[in-house]
């Protein structure tokens, strides 16, 4: 015959229901965890750069060289920028990689380094690259196509959460400038 | 013949079936959760992959037989797929010379055959606990035409 109606005692109960969800919270952490959004390495509002001037011609050999001077008009110092061509007529998005043309002895410093497609004002620690307001001029020389157009995206220095420096890519900063050649 | 326990099995069975079906579905749903998990790509630290196909910003278009794409997000990009729609019906295929992927800010052009509708799918490179993965962003497809 039994006398006591609980199944378990009081005790036992309490210790069961905090384990059980215990064990839930852990399974749900774990499985949920990866739901959480990371930071996003994103460029600050006010990062800017324009083309003050440039020159393009062409030799008879079909190659072209471009000199174009660009203005940090923005808030923040510029570390360095990506710079595409468009080579076809009505080609809206450029694709064509410049940097790989770039003239290292005219940019005061400005290096591109192989395999990445940027180009960086002057990346050495403690240099802050181009300054707001200030502008520089860089060369591009032996392009093996007609250049139509020029995209060019900025890139800054930006702390993460971590602490860490990043470069963060300027998207929304992206200027489009016309380019006409002339032969010499 | 008269009965005078009316318990089916003794409490000492009855505690020990108990406790061995506890075992046994902790051990089901320890297996089972253990392979769901397993499974998860991650990019970018502990992020779920699915989360990044959403942060893919694509520019794109398409004209005379080619393909002009630039990487104008945050994510690196290790391949893409086209969905191509034509007379002879739909077909889904990696586009072809897309192997390098696009960095940030990267940008290519590749042919590709004419057809009615052009969805470009970006395909990403996380990690799982077995090693790398790619995972299809297939809810995150861009119409170029």
């Amino acid at each position: 015959m039994i006398k006591n109606k609980l199944g378990v005692s009081g005790m036992i109960g309490y210790v069961l229901l905090i384990g059980i969800v215990m064990t839930i919270a852990g399974f749900m952490y774990i499985f949920l965890r990866s739901y959480v959004p990371q930071e996003e390495l994103t460029c600050p509002d006010g990062g800017s750069i324009s083309v003050l001037k440039y020159t393009c011609v062409f030799n008879s050999a079909g190659e072209y060289k471009l000199n174009i001077t660009l203005k940090n008009s923005g808030r923040f110092d510029l570390y360095g920028y990506s710079i595409y061509a468009t080579n076809t007529t009505g080609q809206k998005i450029a694709t064509s990689d410049l940097s790989k043309y770039f003239d290292f002895e005219s940019g005061g410093g400005a290096v591109q380094i192989d395999g990445i497609q940027n180009i960086y004002f002057n990346p050495n620690p403690g240099s802050n690259g181009l300054i707001t307001s200030k502008s520089t001029s860089h060369m591009f020389k032996e392009i093996p196509y007609k250049i139509f157009s020029v995209d060019i995206t900025p890139l800054i220095k930006v702390e993460t959460k971590d602490n860490r420096i990043d470069t963060a890519v300027c998207g929304d900063a992206k200027i489009k400038e016309n380019i006409e050649c002339v032969s010499v | 013949m008269k009965r005078g326990n009316k318990n089916a099995i003794s409490p000492v069975v009855a505690t020990v079936l108990l406790i061995m079906m506890v075992v046994v579905i902790a051990l089901i749903i320890f297996l089972w959760f253990r392979n769901i998990s397993g499974e998860v790509i991650t990019k970018e630290g502990t992020e779920n992959i699915k989360l990044a196909c959403g942060k893919v910003k694509l520019s794109a278009s398409y004209s005379s037989g080619t393909l002009f794409i630039k990487n104008d997000g945050t994510i690196p990009i290790s391949g893409m797929k086209v969905k191509s729609t034509s007379s002879s019906g739909s077909s889904t295929e990696n586009l072809p010379g897309f192997d390098n992927g696009l960095g940030v800010g990267g940008a290519g052009e590749y042919t590709y055959p004419e057809s009615e509708d052009l969805v470009l799918i970006p395909v990403l490179l996380g990690k799982t606990k077995d090693g790398q993965r790619n995972y299809v962003c297939q809810d995150h497809g861009q119409a170029v035409i």
